[in-house]
């Protein structure tokens, strides 16, 4: 039955293309056709052509390598981001549901605190204090990313335990420990997940929105937020500086989504964006 | 037929960097069809009024740019010369006092006569600010007076050959006494120039209609709009897509893009500004002559200023302008040397421990590339560097404590008046306020006070000219480009003339076609 | 509110870089402040009292409803934050009411449809439209709609044309979330035993569509509408950099890249109160009609 389910998960259109995208970045250094930094200022803002099938950039770097390479910084802040937020949000989110009382009731105040703040003001906010680098864009970002999975899995959690099954094992004297792997955490774990991909989607290009400000990643380094900012100045002359990287935030976090939803869907649950929807309804 | 139009595009850049090398104030086409006397023209300005209008800040080149605020004097860009505006004539009275006679019957634009009582008022209130001016302040002037209705008389502290530019710097500019309300300053129809303020819409423009009794005859434009728009690119969209007539500051990277376009002009002309990798001179290894030489020859210049730059900055010569009249015209473009550069830097004996730090302001988007480029340079003499990018606010306590390697920045040589003295007092000097290079030489410092005190003009620029010199002998810190100030304006303007002091704009014979 | 508040005020305290020459910056381009300068700029806003000091002066003065004066203008924040305010409401309000129609039709469609071919196609363009990066496709729509064709303005907030497409930048994501919510409220509704009571009662199904299941299906959209709004107030940064429109977001991301502490203070504190303000709106709304109470449908 579980393996039936990842099956379903696993072999389709959107999940072929994001595991293509992985191996791709992962093996940028060695399939890039470029140096991603070396600059060829003869052949600046190049159109695709087969020496650059992406074109080149404002300094004559390959773009195509820039994607790939560019691919690493963004892909890997989103996940550590996403895993951060999910770890926070679970644990919080149970902690919430099981001790209830006044942690629940602090754990609403401060959700209701986060969520009535905009997410870029507090990013904003972070960064003029610690100044921009990977930690901090993953800090700036993370300390909001964790609620709507934190309240997806309070409300989740909540109406596991007060189940049938849970009230039988307390009778018998199950443990919460016990209560909480074999009731809560599998009844929570599928829509969770899926809300996770969701959020990779949503934060590849919230994370990108900051390194478009300037206040993300920094030079020599750069993502795809990165690049979109460089290559806007240009766009008239080389609109594929834009297409590029912008295609390559918005088809990773489409397919990252459309994962999401077929989690949902496997589960027999509704849409996935509808994970965050529930989640605001319930509190 | 796209890269045909890329490259006819580079040939364009290429004919009019020639025109403009030669022609000293480059100005729209010369008037054609009639000029519409109902036009008003939008002008996208690169600036937006943080401060109430204070006069002694930012904001008052924005008032000047609205040919609204005016001054005594004023710099006339074609001659070279401190030309009489609102004062026909000044006189020395004695060393420390100045006296200005003011222009008869000019009235605010709300009706009052202006007179010296209205002049001391207004240079006093900025004289009084907590955040000084920098080129009028209580250091520079210590007393302003009316002598009588039609005299203003300045007393400054020390003999001040250059009192008169003072006179001309926007923060000397003259408002209404109405203009001075308890909220601060309302410039609405209180200024003397040919356009009046009518209304603002906060953070966004500024609107201004005909000043019909201006003193200098009549004003051909209706009326004018100045939008602050702070980005760049968009700037140049907006003069391309006709929703500006004027867009001042250009930035490189839209340049071609513009010129390509029929329907624009693009002016160019140099800006006070040089592109400099300032090295500091305090510590090793740069407080080794031979090697900041050598971080000179490792540099290719017009390779910088043809790619990043696009063409929109010279390489430069030097600390000056080739355009200024205290530049060495016997000066050249540096030549990329590599192989001399390695010979400096392996006979310093210098050792690098760890890679030194090129920080690249946040503020200009090009010198994150410069500094790239700078990296790869020096890695072809030896050295290995590494870019860090920071806001220049984070990275000023370090710079000016010394405690760094290299910093990518640029300073305006005649911010507020056009001499450069300001600047080679506060840059260069061994206790100048703004030493970034911490750079210091008694000579050089004996020829700057020489040249505080000289009344000669002719002897003056000399003077700055040999403190140029040493400064380029002693390589204080490597030069790059020579900035190129560059207005785009749309086909129906007329009679724009550029001002790369970005002081005028609106002006009274400024028209439109149509 | 207090918590966010004081959090701004952190910023300059332990930012790198001098605070106060960032005023003077901001006043006066990269220029040379001399040591004195800083003081006396310092005094006259009282920054060097300790930080508790300076926040207790700033509370006490906002209980009056007075939200200090700006360190750079010297002019009252209010004079600023509500122009921005009003700025940023009109955009965001636009946003969501185009975001509201547009995913009522686009709900409506694919709940009544479910599983056919338009719904399978709007479902998949919601899951697009929350992929897509607004600083990348702003531009595009720039060098199309206003370079290209100069059919729309290229930035600024004076007529209605300039507004297109900030707000449909801004309504994009809106859109996606509000379709999911909309879809499977009226799904629910159809399902309900009110409406099939009503079908039996020789309602023609359009008539039930119309009168019971639309006016239902739609509770769990308001809600969504709430969270939206607040979120859209700060959130819209991004498009108020690339058109440059005033707005809010654009204030309080220039204070604080400026350190003018007591305009992104009480940019913050506006924001977080009209947030605040909308969600419990919304709250009241939502209970005042409780579907549970009226139809009998469970919702979540």
């Amino acid at each position: 039955m579980a393996k039936n389910i990842f099956k379903k998960i696993l072999l389709s259109a959107p999940a072929f293309f994001l595991l293509a995208v992985v191996i791709v970045t992962v093996a940028a250094p060695w399939i890039s056709p470029y140096d991603p930094d070396s600059q060829d200022l003869l052949n600046r803002l190049q159109g695709p052509s087969l020496a650059h099938l992406l074109g080149t950039d404002s300094l004559g770097r390959d773009t195509l390598s820039r994607v790939l390479h560019g691919g690493q910084f963004s892909l890997s802040v989103a996940l550590i981001t996403t895993l951060f937020a999910l770890l926070v949000g679970t644990v919080l989110g149970l902690l919430s549901a099981v001790r209830g009382g006044w942690l629940d009731e602090l754990f609403l105040r401060v959700n209701d605190l986060l969520l009535a703040l905009p997410e870029i003001v507090i990013a904003l906010l972070i960064i003029a204090v610690m100044g921009p680098g990977f930690f901090t864009m993953v800090l700036s970002v993370g300390v909001v990313a964790w609620t709507p999975t934190a309240r997806l899995v309070r409300s989740m959690a909540a109406q596991a335990l007060s189940t049938h099954h849970v009230e039988a094992s307390k009778h018998v004297g199950a443990s919460r420990w016990f209560i909480l792997r074999h009731h809560v955490l599998p009844f929570v774990a599928g829509p969770v997940l899926a809300q996770a991909a969701l959020r990779f989607g949503l934060l590849l290009v919230l994370l990108g929105s900051l390194s478009y400000l300037g206040i993300g990643v920094q030079p020599p380094q750069s993502d795809w937020g990165s690049m979109l900012a460089e290559a806007q100045p240009h766009a008239i002359r080389s609109p594929w500086g834009l297409i590029a990287p912008g295609a390559a935030i918005f088809l990773v976090s489409f397919c990252v989504t459309l994962l999401g939803n077929r989690i949902t869907h496997v589960l027999g649950g509704d849409d996935v964006l509808a994970t965050e929807t529930k989640a605001e309804a319930h509190d | 037929m796209k890269f045909g139009r890329l490259s006819a595009a580079a040939g364009f850049a290429a004919i009019a960097l020639a025109l403009t090398a030669c022609s000293s104030t480059p100005s729209s086409p010369a008037p054609e069809a009639a000029a519409n006397p109902d036009a008003r023209a939008v002008v996208a300005n690169f600036r937006a009024p943080v401060s109430n209008w204070a006069l002694e800040s930012d904001d008052a080149y924005v008032l000047s740019i609205a040919g609204c605020l005016e001054t005594l004097t004023k710099y006339d860009q074609t001659t070279k010369k401190v030309e009489p505006m609102l004062a026909t004539s000044w006189k020395q009275a004695s060393d420390t006092v100045w006296e200005f006679e003011l222009r008869k019957n000019v009235k605010f634009q709300d009706g009052t006569a202006l007179d010296a009582k209205a002049v001391a008022g207004s240079l006093n209130r900025v004289l009084k600010a907590t955040a000084p001016a920098r080129a009028v302040n209580p250091k520079t002037i210590s007393k302003v007076e009316a002598a009588d209705a039609d005299t203003v008389r300045v007393t400054t502290p020390a003999a001040d050959p250059l009192l008169p530019y003072r006179m001309a710097s926007v923060n000397a500019g003259v408002l209404s006494p109405a203009a001075y309300t308890a909220k601060g300053i309302d410039p609405m129809k209180h200024c003397t120039g040919p356009f009046a303020p009518v209304s603002e819409k906060a953070g966004q423009s500024l609107t201004l209609d005909r000043n019909e009794n201006y003193w200098d005859g009549e004003v051909k434009l209706a009326g004018g709009e100045i939008r602050y728009i702070t980005d760049g690119a968009t700037r140049a969209t907006q003069v391309q897509t006709g929703e500006a007539d004027i867009s001042m500051s250009i930035p490189a990277t839209s340049l071609a893009t513009l010129e390509a376009d029929d329907k624009i002009s693009v002016l160019k002309a140099d800006s006070p500004r040089t592109s400099t990798l300032y090295l500091n001179n305090s510590r090793a290894p740069f407080d080794d002559v031979n090697l900041r030489k050598a971080a000179t020859m490792a540099m290719d210049l017009p390779a910088i200023a043809a790619s990043i730059y696009e063409g929109a900055a010279q390489p430069a010569t030097g600390p000056f302008a080739p355009s200024e009249s205290w530049a060495n015209p016997e000066l050249g473009v540096p030549q990329l040397n590599i192989e001399e550069a390695k010979k400096l830097v392996e006979a310093s004996g210098y050792k690098q421990q760890k890679p030194l730090e090129i920080i690249a302001i946040t503020e200009r988007a090009e010198f994150a590339g410069v500094a790239t480029i700078i990296q790869e340079q020096f890695k072809q003499i030896g050295l290995t560097a590494k870019v860090v990018t920071k806001s220049y606010g984070a990275a000023e306590p370090d710079v000016l404590a010394g405690n760094y390697d290299m910093i990518l920045s640029q300073r305006n040589r005649m911010i507020d008046i056009a001499d450069p003295i300001g600047f080679l007092q506060a840059d260069y000097t061994c206790e100048g306020g703004y030493n970034l290079s911490h750079y210091c030489n008694k000579d050089y410092d004996k020829l700057i006070f020489q040249a505080t005190t000289e009344t000669d003009e002719t002897k003056r620029h000399d003077l700055y000219r040999q403190a140029g010199d040493i400064l380029a002998a002693d390589a204080a810190n490597v030069w790059l480009v020579n900035e190129q100030a560059i207005d785009a304006v749309g086909n129906s303007v007329q009679g724009y003339v550029q001002d790369p002091l970005t002081r005028y704009v609106l002006t009274k014979d400024l028209a439109k076609t149509q | 509110m207090l918590l966010s508040s004081f959090a701004v005020f952190l910023v300059p305290f332990v930012s790198p870089g001098e605070p106060v020459r960032s005023l003077l910056r901001a006043r006066m381009d990269i220029g040379a402040a001399d040591e004195a300068t800083v003081q006396a700029y310092a005094q006259q806003f009282g920054l060097h009292d300790p930080m508790l000091v300076q926040f207790g002066r700033w509370l006490g003065r906002f209980v009056t409803g007075d939200m200090g004066i700006s360190h750079i203008s010297g002019t009252p924040v209010a004079d600023q934050v509500l122009p921005a305010i009003a700025v940023t409401l009109s955009l965001a309000g636009s946003a969501l009411l185009v975001a509201i129609a547009v995913s009522i039709v686009l709900g409506v469609i694919s709940a009544t449809r479910a599983g056919s071919w338009p719904d399978r196609l709007i479902t998949s363009v919601t899951h697009a439209l929350i992929a897509i990066p607004e600083y990348a496709l702003a531009p595009l729509l720039v060098l199309l709609f206003a370079v290209r064709w100069s059919l729309l303005p290229s930035a600024g907030f004076d007529s209605p044309a300039s507004l297109v497409l900030p707000v449909f930048i801004l309504a994009l994501r809106p859109i996606s979330f509000f379709t999911v919510a909309v879809r499977s409220g009226v799904r629910q509704a159809l399902d309900s035993e009110h409406v099939l009571a009503a079908r039996a009662r020789g309602l023609s199904s359009t008539q039930a569509l119309v009168r019971h299941v639309v006016p239902h299906g739609l509770l769990p959209l308001w809600t969504m509408v709430g969270v939206w709004f607040a979120g859209l107030l700060g959130g819209s940064v991004i498009v108020e950099v690339i058109f440059a429109i005033p707005g809010m977001g654009r204030l309080i991301f220039d204070a604080i890249v400026d350190a003018d502490i007591p305009v992104a203070q009480g940019g913050v504190v506006v924001v977080v109160a009209c947030a605040v303000l909308t969600t419990g709106i919304i709250d009241l709304v939502h209970k005042l009609s409780d579907p549970n109470v009226r139809i009998g449908v469970r919702h979540g």
